[in-house]
């Protein structure tokens, strides 16, 4: 995200899910909310949901792209999860892990 | 013995000092008995078991500064084993030839190094930190030139552990490959919109990756 012009305080916001901190636009709350469902419970999925990202401003191809994002992070987390990998040399950390 | 007291005075206070730094981590698993280092063992992590000289101060001073140059990790624990000659039990029966000598296990309980040397037991840590539950085609083998598709100097340098997940089917290495060429590529979504999913969802996944 860093890469990506993003702020410090965004990437922690959102690597810690805490997305109230973050200053983000009311689109990306939706997308987020939907990645959310998506993520934590699938079978939640309904179509007032894919609605409001709709009435968001995204189209049918993007939720469908955001679908696949989740889908290809879900997979490597669990296979990162299953070898128990820690976090990545200069990858993100968590603030109270920062020295 | 005037000429004496100052030096003796110094060695008992800096020598509790350096002790007490030293035990902020490290724990005292034997002081000369016999013992099972598998029965010491961080588990899921990775052991330095670390056979010092009581009773010498230089020796009390090479665990402070290894302390101090191991990472900080919960996954990570240093034992140490109080040796007065190398006659002591727990010498003898890790062949321990000279003090100080640090056994370097693996969360499997292999050894990864046996070494005096403070660059040899960092890295020997660091090689243990990054290993996987689950057998993987590690940078070393003969045919990770192959599953990898990479330069010697990159295998040298050591792969992302999330790559090595996906070694042990060249078919799902491509996937991987795919899939990572999928992420960071502009696709209906924008690169940041992807990095902000991706961060989300491992946030959410509880995922360190």
């Amino acid at each position: 995200m860093r890469s990506q012009g993003a702020s410090q305080e965004l990437v922690d916001a959102v690597a810690t899910g805490n997305l109230r901190a973050a200053r983000l636009s009311e689109k990306e709350r939706t997308l987020l909310e939907f990645v959310k469902v998506l993520t934590l419970e699938p079978a939640a999925m309904t179509d007032a949901l894919v609605e409001a990202m709709r009435q968001a401003g995204w189209s049918d191809e993007q939720i469908w792209e955001a679908a696949v994002e989740v889908s290809i992070f879900s997979f490597l987390n669990r296979m990162a999860d299953v070898y128990g990998l820690d976090y990545p040399a200069g990858g993100w950390l968590p603030p109270r892990e920062r020295r | 013995m005037r000429r004496l007291l100052p030096i003796a005075l110094v060695a008992v206070t800096v020598a509790p000092a350096l002790a007490q730094r030293a035990a902020s981590r490290a724990t005292v698993i034997s002081t000369g008995r016999r013992v099972t280092l598998t029965e010491h063992l961080r588990r899921e992590g990775t052991t330095v078991f670390l056979f010092v000289n009581a009773t010498s101060a230089m020796e009390q001073a090479f665990v402070a500064d290894l302390e101090a140059r191991l990472p900080e990790s919960d996954r990570l624990a240093l034992r140490l084993i109080q040796v007065r000659d190398l006659q002591a039990p727990v010498a003898v029966q890790h062949e321990i030839t000279a003090t100080p000598t640090a056994l370097v296990l693996d969360r499997f309980g292999r050894t990864l190094a046996r070494t005096s040397e403070p660059d040899e037991i960092v890295a020997a840590v660091g090689k243990g930190l990054r290993m996987g539950r689950l057998r993987w085609i590690e940078e070393t083998d003969p045919r990770a030139p192959e599953v990898y598709r990479t330069s010697p100097e990159r295998l040298r340098r050591g792969l992302p552990g999330i790559v090595k997940t996906m070694s042990l089917r060249s078919d799902v290495m491509e996937m991987f490959r795919i899939m990572s060429e999928i992420h960071f590529s502009e696709g209906y979504l924008d690169r940041r919109t992807h990095e902000l999913i991706a961060a989300y969802v491992s946030a959410l996944n509880e995922c360190k990756f």
